[in-house]
């Protein structure tokens, strides 16, 4: 099966009860740890974004964005908890522009490679190939310059 | 090939100082001079291509010597005063000039000048088993008055091809001049006797009529009738032609006998005259009146002679006009046998008056559709023959019409190796392929004949030597885009040399395939390494001109070059062989076989893997895109772990 064939198959495919359970989740995570949730909302925010436009099965770019997003979170987050977790500690971490800055610069970075990474290693790979299609035409030209190859099969 | 130092035959120098003698036919005769032996005076006469030199003419120098006849001493190429190549036959230069019929000579003369010289000749061709076959007075020669004659030059051309039918027995008379044969020495004594006539009346006899009226007469009242005509004669002379003009050729007195008059003259053969029809019958509007009349006119006229043989007209005025119901009743069976034989119209027509006339006639020559030949004579009449003549003889030998000439009672029993001969014929004249058919008969049948092939560039090629330094000289104007070799060469060969050559040649289809061409180039290679071990360099150019040394079916290009410059090398050294051997490498074949054959593996190979890279295009791109993205993955997953792993730390 091809590739087209095989990501079509997966687009057709329904979303099911995960979509759900991330639903409870995040409804669970807002009723009874609302400062977590809003520092974690804010600064993965690119990252809803990026789930919000992207199309498709993969969602690579939405994967990328928020795992370099949560990377940055993780520490704001971390020191929330440290606090106590009161929404007074969330607003003073989230008035830190520092925070914001490190937190939506790495989903923007992650964004940025997703666009240029791609055609980088299809351009390298294409280089490659072309070379060697290149040496195997110079040695098909050899062959016929040698050969004679009339009534052969 | 003809040297070109101006020598003639390898040893011998035309000299210009000296005259050579007028000849009989329009043949050019020069003097010559050995340069062995400077005082021997000789003659080379110049042969011409349709008149094949005489095979037999080295057996004259062997054995006992041959007086008062000038002899054959060589052959070879050689060049005129003019330059221009040709064919001679060398011999001994007569004495003098040519006796001619300037004035009547007197019975003692001719006895003693003439009679006795060439009967002594006669005496000793016979003893090995030659004949002259050209006796005539414009071919005897004489010093001067009253000294002894000799017999002139007899070998440059076919046996009595040059003489004038007066001086043939009638048998002879009526063939093709080329076809007369070898005969025997009764010929020859048949023609000194009208020579001795003509030499005593001062001109020939019968000049008044024609041919074909010559013959008649000769056959209406036999030959010392109709030529002496009543003539007054002295009486030894008159005695001496009555034996030596007698139709059967055992009634005539041996050449030893002749040497002898007195003894000569006294021999009677008691040999009776034709019987003589009373009511003559018509055949193709001649009257005939006796039996060999009638075998003349069937041979004359075929197609009405088979009507009558075949309605037993000619059964019929046999029995009851000419009185001779055994020589009828031998037709009647003759006739009958051959129908019964089954055969298609033609062909039974043909041997039905064959075995007639031979039957009716056991002197008649072979007739065949009008044409009369004898048997050892095909081969000459095959040279320069016309299409008619060339068709009818084509189908003398296929209608295997000597076997039945000889079996019809034909009492000649020199001719009898030919029954054998007659199977050769035939299987050269059935044989496919250029080498084969009417060209390889003619060769065959005629070992000095010329190669006819306009390859040579008028280069006269007798023997199988001579053809491929010919060639060579003859490949500067050829047109070098066809292969030096056609159907007369490849004839040619096939006559002229033995063993596996002549079956390499006889075997070749063409001259256009791959294969043939190959087997050419072999041919000639092995024809160089047997017959001329000397450079051929034009022959060689030629050959790999002309695409016959071809480096087609090898598949490599190197090999290809390699192989050309050693052919180019070879060629300008003028070594066939090694070009043949350069090309039929069975091992460097196979090599360059299997070569090509991985080549051709390993573009395929080349060619799929192309074409996967060009296919692969699409997956490549949506391959790079995935990639691209798990990267990022990755890094952004390490970066998540490496802030976990620092917040457990602290």
């Amino acid at each position: 099966m091809s590739v087209t064939a095989a990501k079509k198959a997966v687009e057709a495919r329904p979303r099911q009860s995960t979509f759900w359970v991330q639903g409870a989740i995040c409804g669970a995570l807002l009723a009874f740890a609302t400062p977590t949730a809003l520092l974690i909302g804010i600064l993965l925010a690119p990252a809803l974004a990026t789930a919000a436009v992207e199309q498709g099965p993969s969602r690579g770019t939405t994967r990328a964005v928020a795992l370099c997003g949560a990377a940055a979170t993780l520490s704001p987050a971390w020191r929330l908890w440290m606090q106590g977790g009161q929404m007074g500690a969330a607003l003073d971490l989230l008035s830190d522009p520092l925070t914001i800055v490190l937190a939506w610069g790495a989903g923007a970075c992650a964004w940025a490679a997703c666009q240029v990474l791609p055609a980088i290693v299809a351009g390298v790979w294409n280089v490659r190939e072309a070379s060697r299609a290149k040496a195997i035409e110079t040695e098909l030209i050899r062959c016929r310059e040698d050969w004679d190859f009339v009534g052969e099969g | 090939m003809a040297d070109e130092d101006g020598l003639v035959a390898t040893y011998y120098r035309i000299d210009p100082s000296r005259a050579g003698p007028v000849l009989q036919g329009g043949f050019c005769a020069y003097a010559v001079t050995d340069r062995r032996d400077p005082h021997q005076k000789l003659i080379a006469i110049e042969t011409k291509p349709e008149f094949p030199v005489r095979p037999r003419i080295t057996l004259a120098r062997s054995g006992v010597p041959v007086p008062h006849a000038v002899l054959p001493v060589d052959y070879g190429p050689g060049r005129d005063p003019s330059g221009q190549p040709g064919w001679y036959a060398v011999g001994e230069a007569p004495s003098g000039t040519a006796l001619g019929l300037a004035k009547p000579l007197r019975e003692a003369e001719v006895i003693a000048c003439v009679l006795m010289p060439a009967a002594a000749a006669l005496a000793a061709m016979a003893e090995r088993g030659l004949t002259h076959r050209a006796i005539n007075p414009d071919n005897l020669f004489r010093a001067a008055p009253r000294e002894m004659s000799m017999l002139g030059p007899f070998w440059a051309a076919p046996p009595g091809s040059l003489q004038p039918a007066i001086y043939e027995p009638p048998y002879m008379a009526r063939c093709l001049p080329k076809a007369r044969g070898e005969g025997c020495i009764a010929d020859d004594v048949y023609a000194l006797g009208v020579t001795l006539l003509a030499l005593v009346l001062g001109r020939v006899p019968l000049a008044e009529l024609d041919e074909a009226a010559v013959i008649r007469r000769k056959l209406e009242v036999g030959s010392f009738a109709a030529l002496t005509a009543d003539a007054p004669l002295p009486p030894l002379i008159a005695d001496l032609l009555r034996g030596m003009l007698a139709e059967d050729p055992d009634h005539r007195p041996s050449p030893a006998l002749l040497s002898r008059p007195e003894q000569a003259r006294a021999r009677r053969v008691a040999a009776r005259p034709p019987r003589r029809a009373q009511v003559p019958l018509d055949v193709g509007g001649t009257k005939i009146w006796s039996a060999r009349e009638l075998a003349l006119a069937l041979g004359l006229y075929p197609e009405r002679g088979y009507l009558m043989l075949k309605s037993g007209e000619v059964e019929r005025w046999l029995r009851r006009f000419l009185g001779d119901p055994q020589l009828g009743m031998r037709v009647e069976e003759v006739t009958r046998k051959t129908e019964t034989a089954g055969s298609d119209d033609g062909r039974l027509a043909g041997l039905t008056v064959l075995r007639c006339v031979a039957a009716i006639d056991p002197l008649a020559p072979l007739v065949w559709r009008g044409l009369a030949v004898q048997p050892d004579g095909i081969g000459p009449a095959l040279a320069g023959a016309s299409t008619e003549a060339m068709i009818a003889l084509q189908e003398i030998i296929g209608a295997d019409a000597v076997t039945h000439f000889l079996a019809a009672g034909h009492g000649r029993r020199d001719m009898a190796g030919l029954r054998d001969d007659q199977r050769d014929w035939r299987a050269w004249l059935a044989a496919k392929g250029p080498a084969g058919g009417v060209k390889r008969l003619a060769y065959g049948m005629n070992p000095m004949m010329a190669c006819g092939s306009p390859l040579l560039g008028g280069r006269p090629v007798v023997r199988a030597a001579d053809l491929l330094p010919a060639l060579d000289a003859a490949a500067a104007e050829a047109d070098r885009a066809r292969p030096p070799i056609d159907a007369h060469v490849a004839a040619f060969i096939a006559a002229r040399v033995d063993g596996a050559l002549a079956g390499d040649v006889t075997q070749l289809t063409s001259f256009a395939g791959s294969d043939e061409r190959m087997s050419v180039l072999q041919l000639f290679g092995r024809l160089q390494a047997r017959l001329h071990p000397g450079p051929l360099p034009g022959l060689a150019g030629w050959l790999l001109s002309s695409g016959l040394a071809s480096l087609e079916g090898w598949k490599s290009h190197k090999t290809r070059a390699m192989l050309q410059d050693r052919l180019l090398q070879a060629a300008s050294l003028g070594t066939i062989p090694a070009m043949a051997e350069l090309l039929d490498n069975e091992e460097a074949r196979a090599a360059d076989q299997k070569g090509a054959e991985a080549a051709a593996a390993r573009v395929r190979a080349l060619e799929q893997a192309l074409q996967g890279i060009t296919d692969d295009a699409p997956r490549r791109a949506e391959a790079a895109h995935l990639l691209g993205y798990e990267l990022i993955t990755a890094a952004g997953l390490v970066g998540s772990l490496g802030a976990i792993v620092t917040l457990a730390m602290r």
